[in-house]
């Protein structure tokens, strides 16, 4: 076969493939940002593996998203989920101030510019802040979400839990890279 | 080649119309705890673009190796890692490894079709393109934080040598070297190993690394090769030692990095390779390699980043061989051969990466290598006779570009080019393009194309010994090969993904050793075409309760045109299982590593039948609270296994090691 005639095959079935394609392409959805889709798993874990002053059977238990909802679908499997007899809500919130009632408040990528000034608005309010703004759990956070050898990892600053009257559990900060003490 | 497009053909047509199945519950991690959850990749590569891309949008198929699974699978160095690939196979003669990929592995190749980067600097020599993968290694396994593996011609991003597949080791980066430990291993045939690696991390952010690992072996002690019956019983004895020493030291300073590397090697040859005496236990290699590399990434706006980097290598190599120029036996009529070679290179490379529009990326670049010393000697040490002094410099510079276009929101244009001048072989230009789909959430199609060169090296070009063995060919023309792929992956459940690639190549004047029935010398010429089809299948599974495994089939066939033969040491078949099982609530992983390398043609025309390897490894990350500690069993069934010899042998199989084992600990304080 000379090298001619291989490319002419090859681009007779780059030809028909790429038909083939076109022809796919009406039923797709855009894929999750896999990031994503572990942060959404990380919050199921912090909800399991912390616990709140006001831990009750049966009485809700919020995660608040400030910043708009980036996980898309991918939280739509935690919304109804029962942990420790809770059922778990998933909000959106605009400002500080619903951010009070929540339990979790993550902290996403259009609020990060003032994700230092929503958690000090918290004071010593009972709520678990998560977000990936870089320096987050310097900055007083209590979970900041940081990519590392492409994978997912966070840190936890265990003063800020103090402080939100949380309890961390041992298995929680066993996975953290790195335990800020505040 | 008619049907098996047609295959191809009606696969992609079959993933593209299949009824679109029952809507996959989102967030299937949900199953999965946090210590899984702080392992699952975001499948981002860097390797294949230049750029930082996903796996599945890279114009390649990438196989990414984490740090974690070469604690748990118990690797010891790159060619244990790469032996775990899919379609890679590794061929050891008790000095050298010698990678083979795609059903193209020549012993004695010194891996010079295979690039091998470190943090993005190239390993390769000008010598022999060299890139040592055994325990000449120049990285610590320890050290790694990830490897890509990506298959195909690169030529069009990286130039000569990318030929076959880019494999891009990644050092620990970051907060991952802020650690300081203390490592020991023991292993079967009085082998040990220590390392010690200190790490810190400033106030500022930054951060420094610096590490040191030694290491020696008795090797095996009696090795039989019936080839040396007459000689001792054909037992070459004690002849199998090796020692090596290396160090790597990394600063990141923002967008900074300085690392330095070293290796140095010595291995005593057991196999009489060229004509030497058996069971003289006084030939070996000693290799090193050297290098400093520097890297400034920054970005210049939100759309545009810039990366320089600049490197020196240089690499240094001693052969001794005892030679029996009388044929008496006697040691004393026994005369050393010095076999050397001294490198010594530059390399400069800035690259911009602008993305245009969210649907484009364009990355551009410019290289220039200058290869200050590249010499070969060649003497008897007594009496002296000088057989070789060839000292040679030479330069080569490229320019690359690739772009990446989104044509539509599922389908991904990527086409690359890239043009090189050699000082000594010419110039030359690669282009690379591919076709990505996404027809629906899960399945990923690649259609792809690429061409590749290799430019002859200085020791094909210009090595002789003075009329015994080897004369120079002078000149060579760049060897070069065409590729066709056609990859389909598909996630199959939540946490299983198949992947099914066949691929097509044809290689051009490839550069091997002929004898010139003129004179009975060893010249390198350039040879016929070479023609190759394959298909590798891959299931790759992430369960609950952190059970991780990867299970993949390559077929694959090689064919010289003009003679219509198999390529020598290509096996038709391999297959690979790796398995991770977490026990006693994470505490304990217990990994097995399977390899089947399928029958080989010889080069004396004989066919090996095919072999299989299991190595099993218990591995504890958290039984101590601050030390790991692992051991591995290789070659668990003690299957006698052998591979093959290259031209420099009269042997036609060189026997592996049996079952053995391996303690290892690591502490960090």
């Amino acid at each position: 076969m000379s090298r001619s005639s291989l490319h002419s095959r090859s681009a007779r079935l780059l030809a028909l493939a790429l038909a083939c394609l076109i022809a796919g392409t009406s039923a797709t959805r855009a894929a999750l940002d896999e990031e994503l889709q572990v942060q959404a798993a990380y919050l199921y874990n912090f909800v399991k593996f912390c616990a709140w002053p006001d831990d009750a059977e049966g009485s809700p238990l919020v995660i608040g998203l400030i910043g708009g909802n980036p996980f898309g679908s991918a939280l739509d499997e935690l919304k109804g989920a029962v942990v420790k007899g809770r059922t778990i809500h998933v909000r959106e919130i605009a400002g500080a101030d619903a951010a009070r009632h929540c339990h979790v408040l993550y902290v996403a990528r259009p609020a990060h510019g003032r994700a230092v000034e929503v958690v000090s608005a918290l004071g010593s309010l009972p709520v678990l802040t998560v977000s990936e703004a870089p320096g987050f759990a310097r900055a007083g956070g209590v979970i900041e979400f940081a990519v590392v050898s492409d994978t997912v990892k966070f840190k936890v600053n265990v003063g800020a839990a103090r402080r939100h009257s949380l309890k961390l559990s041992s298995q929680l900060l066993g996975v953290a890279i790195e335990v800020v003490k505040e | 080649m008619r049907t098996t497009q047609i295959i191809l053909a009606l696969a992609l047509a079959g993933a593209a119309y299949a009824e679109k199945p029952a809507e996959k519950a989102p967030g299937g991690l949900m199953k999965l705890d946090m210590d899984q959850l702080s392992t699952v990749p975001l499948g981002n590569v860097y390797s294949a673009s230049k750029a930082k891309q996903k796996a599945a949008r890279a114009p390649a198929t990438v196989t990414v190796i984490t740090a974690l699974d070469v604690r748990r699978y118990g690797w010891r160095n790159l060619a244990d890692i790469l032996r775990s690939v899919r379609g890679f196979y590794v061929t050891n003669d008790r000095n050298y490894s010698y990678v083979g990929v795609r059903g193209f592995g020549r012993p004695a190749d010194y891996n010079s079709r295979v690039l091998v980067l470190i943090d993005n600097h190239r390993i390769n020599d000008p010598i022999y393109g060299a890139a040592y993968v055994g325990n000449d290694g120049v990285l610590d396994v320890d050290l790694i934080d990830r490897v890509e593996v990506v298959r195909g011609p690169s030529s069009s991003l990286y130039g000569t040598g990318a030929f076959f597949a880019v494999v891009n080791i990644f050092t620990r980066t970051g907060a991952a070297m802020k650690t300081k430990e203390l490592n020991g291993e023991v292993g079967h045939l009085g082998t040990h190993r220590g390392r010690v690696t200190l790490g810190h991390e400033f106030d500022d952010g930054s951060h420094a690394l610096a590490s040191f690992t030694g290491y020696g072996s008795d090797g095996a002690r009696r090795l039989f090769f019936p080839e040396f019956a007459g000689i001792n019983g054909g037992i070459a004895q004690d002849a199998d030692r090796e020692t090596y020493d290396s160090a790597f030291a990394k600063v990141e300073h923002k967008g900074f990095t300085l690392d330095y590397g070293q290796v140095k090697r010595d291995k005593t040859i057991p196999t009489a390779s060229f004509g030497t005496v058996f069971n003289s236990n006084g030939s070996s290699t000693v290799d090193q390699l050297k290098f400093v590399h520097g890297r400034y990434d920054r970005e210049l706006s939100p759309r545009t980043s810039l990366m320089a980097q600049a490197y020196a290598n240089q690499s240094e190599y001693v052969g001794t061989y005892v030679n029996d120029p009388l044929g008496t036996g006697v040691p004393t009529d026994f005369v050393n051969n010095k076999d050397l070679s001294f490198g010594s290179w530059w390399v400069g490379n800035v690259q911009l990466t602008e993305q245009l529009s969210p649907r484009a990326r364009l990355v551009v670049g410019a290289e220039y290598q200058k290869n200050q010393r590249v010499d070969q000697s060649n003497f008897d040490e007594n009496p002296f006779v000088l057989r070789l002094d060839d000292r040679r410099k030479s330069f080569l510079w490229g320019a690359y570009t690739e772009a990446e276009v989104q044509l539509m929101r599922n389908l991904t244009f990527n086409a690359g080019v890239r043009y090189d001048f050699f000082s000594q072989s010419g110039e030359t230009t690669n282009p690379r393009l591919a076709l990505i789909a996404t027809p629906r959430d899960g399945t990923v199609l690649k259609l792809l194309y690429g061409t590749a060169f290799r430019a002859p090296n200085n020791f094909e070009l210009f090595y002789a010994d003075g009329g015994i063995s080897q004369k120079p060919a002078g000149v060579l023309k760049n060897e070069s090969i065409a590729t066709y792929e056609g990859v389909w992956e598909q996630q199959l459940t939540d946490g299983l993904r198949g992947t099914a690639a066949y691929y097509y190549y044809q290689m051009y004047d490839l550069v091997d050793q002929i004898i010139d029935p003129a004179d009975g010398l060893i010249v390198f010429t350039n040879q016929d075409v070479i023609d190759a089809k394959g298909v590798e299948l891959e299931l790759a599974g992430r369960f609950p309760r952190g059970i991780e495994g990867r299970l993949s089939y390559a077929l694959q066939r090689t064919r010289v045109r003009i003679t219509d033969a198999e390529l020598t040491n290509s096996p038709q078949n391999q297959a690979k299982a790796n398995l991770s099982i977490p026990l006693a609530d994470r505490k304990y992983f217990f990994s097995l590593d399977g390899q089947y390398v399928g029958g080989r043609l010889t080069a004396a025309g004989g066919r090996q039948g095919g072999y299989s390897v299991v190595n099993a490894t218990l591995f504890s990350q958290k039984l101590l609270r601050s030390m790991d500690l692992s051991a591995t069993v290789y070659n668990v069934f003690d299957r006698k296994f052998a591979d093959l010899g290259g031209p420099e042998h009269v042997q036609e199989f060189i026997p592996q090691d049996g079952r053995n084992f391996r303690l290892k600990a690591t502490t960090r304080f």
